[in-house]
């Protein structure tokens, strides 16, 4: 907002504060701390394994496909939110919904993706602890790594799906859906599942490739 | 203004879409071909450092938000992020664990342990 200020006979104009609501400015320090937290568990993966005499071979003990599978799920999920934002702002309360309930279900269906894969590396004692880690190069810091880095992003994707859930109880349940004024509300909500989308990009090549 | 905060940028975010789904199968048949680690970690991370940007702009809208000052949180988190990163390679240059492929001869034996078992410690 512009604001006049005289100065002798001369009319100065500027502007107060950012060009930013307070909303998206908390958010976007809110990920800026985000990108500081993987990036912590990312270099912590990095030195674990590169001081290593060994590690699991790509494709042995994670399949390379299933990391794919969910990166494009993942993927899908992100643009099916931003199509979310744009149906708002055309005020198309029919693609709203459709493409909020599609964002929920490939978030699940990611989560569905990662319980498999977790219920497979127990059925083989590759866990913490479990009595399948003898057959696996240095196989009880691989599980730490890979479970923790999974982990918490999955749980990121959960409170992520959280307030997805929210904001689609809330088009239902209002008739002419999320309103066009309350448009940032889903942006700030897609800009924290945008990063969570970040992330496991990062993540898939990183543990199921290399 | 709708159009600033993606009203008319339907268009951008399907052909971002497309193009993301694209540079995955790229990453995973990319990566396959390669034997060795390190062209692996470089072509895997290139890609997705491509999506990762595809993301930030369009979807993230970074690209009509630039002019409203957002880069002065990103920006200090990547130097932050990329400076944690950088600053870890002395450590693993200079590891010399007995029997891993890093350690010289002068040092092989004679360095850190690490220990499965006991976690390292």
């Amino acid at each position: 907002m512009a604001e006049a200020a005289s100065v002798g006979h001369a009319q100065q104009e500027y502007e107060v504060g950012l060009p930013l609501s307070n909303a998206k400015l908390a958010m976007w320090l809110f990920l800026a701390t985000e990108i500081m937290f993987f990036a912590a568990l990312i270099s912590a993966y990095v030195v674990l394994r590169w001081g290593l005499p060994a590690w699991p071979e790509p494709d042995t003990v994670l399949k390379a496909w299933i990391g794919a599978l969910n990166t494009a799920v993942l993927l899908c999920s992100s643009a099916t939110m931003a199509f979310s934002l744009w149906a708002v702002h055309q005020g198309d309360v029919q693609k709203q919904r459709l493409f909020l309930a599609l964002t929920v279900l490939l978030g699940l269906a990611f989560l569905g993706v990662k319980a498999y894969e977790y219920s497979e590396k127990f059925a083989h004692g590759y866990y913490p602890g479990g009595p399948g880690l003898a057959e696996i190069p240095s196989g009880p810091t691989f599980v730490s790594c890979y479970f923790t880095l999974t982990g918490f992003h999955a749980l990121h994707v959960l409170a992520g799906l959280v307030m997805l859930s929210w904001l689609l109880i809330w088009s239902l349940l209002r008739d002419g859906g999320i309103p066009h004024a309350q448009a940032e509300r889903v942006e700030l909500v897609g800009l924290y599942w945008h990063f969570v989308d970040v992330v496991w990009i990062f993540l898939f090549p990183l543990l199921y490739l290399i | 203004m709708a159009n600033e905060n993606g009203g008319s940028h339907f268009n951008a975010y399907l052909y971002v879409a497309i193009a993301l789904l694209i540079l995955t199968v790229v990453t995973y048949f990319v990566a396959e071909s390669f034997e060795s680690t390190f062209q692996r970690a470089v072509s895997g991370l290139l890609i997705a450092t491509a999506k990762a940007m595809l993301v930030v702009t369009i979807f993230m809208h970074l690209k009509w938000d630039w002019k409203k000052k957002t880069w002065f949180m990103i920006i200090p988190a990547l130097l932050l992020s990329a400076v944690l990163l950088v600053g870890l390679f002395p450590d693993i240059a200079n590891r010399q664990i007995a029997g891993s492929p890093y350690a010289t001869a002068s040092t092989a034996g004679g360095g850190e342990e690490l220990h499965e078992s006991d976690g390292g410690h």
